[in-house]
């Protein structure tokens, strides 16, 4: 059990790359990653959102939306809950923990409009996933996204101290860049038999 | 299908009664004082669309 929630983990982290090989989550990708400092606290931001919706929304479908017959409807209550957690985090760091607001607070309504949480909950459903499991992918996905956004945010910082030339500056040579990760990360594959 | 219809425009009313009451509270819970200079960049919120957002409300005052 532990094994295989470890490795499931492992799988949502480097395999299944939620950013290279699912490709959601990229608008924050390219938008939050010009700098290390803020694309680490957007990755710890998107893990702290994508856990608790998480935990949240499994529970919500399989105890609500199944037994009602309403099922149909989990991505619009996914949407519905995801922005009212997000409203409540906020105002929880608000009051709470300033500090960690002051660190987090420009990120926090950024994940809202992040595919890639809607995409987590959405696919733990629709994969018929323990809680368990469904918590492993979460936490694998999340930390996946931090690592490539992180890394990514180093290599931009390189790119825009390189001798790029002029018609592949800022996005183009970004995205190009993206692709060769992506490709790097296809090395992964297999890892797991 | 009648008692189904009811039973997902109830909890779609629901979970929208807790968005508003979240974004109520949110709205109304004043900044830490040593967060009020937090600073945004206004092409970031050209490209996220969230309404909702109170950075965005206070960038465009």
């Amino acid at each position: 059990m532990v094994v295989a929630f470890i490795l499931a983990i492992i799988n949502a982290m480097l395999i299944q790359n939620v950013v290279l090989y699912r490709f959601y989550g990229i608008c924050p990708f390219l938008g939050v990653s010009k700098k290390s400092n803020e694309a680490l606290s957007m990755g710890l931001a998107v893990i702290f959102v994508i856990v608790i919706a998480s935990a949240i929304c499994w529970p919500i479908y399989h105890y609500i939306l199944v037994p009602a017959n309403i099922a149909f409807m989990d991505t619009i209550t996914y949407i519905l809950v995801i922005a009212s957690l997000v409203q409540l985090i906020e105002m929880f760091l608000k009051k709470y923990s300033p500090s960690l607001y002051a660190s987090l607070g420009v990120y926090l309504p950024l994940i809202t409009t992040n595919c890639a949480v809607l995409g987590v909950a959405q696919g733990n459903t629709d994969t018929n996933l323990t809680f368990g499991m469904s918590m492993a992918n979460a936490i694998g996905t999340s930390v996946g996204f931090l690592i490539i956004i992180f890394a990514f945010s180093c290599i931009r910082v390189r790119l825009e101290a390189s001798n790029v030339p002029k018609c592949l500056k800022g996005i183009p040579i970004a995205l190009i860049t993206a692709a060769l990760m992506s490709l790097a990360f296809v090395g992964f594959t297999g890892l797991i038999k | 299908m009648t008692k189904e219809l009811i039973i997902a425009i109830v909890a779609i009313g629901l979970l929208i009664a807790v968005f508003f009451v979240s974004y109520i509270l949110n709205k109304k819970t004043p900044i830490p004082k040593e967060c009020e200079e937090l600073k945004i960049d206004a092409s970031k919120c050209a490209a996220c669309q969230n309404m909702a957002c109170t950075l965005r409300k206070k960038e465009e005052k």
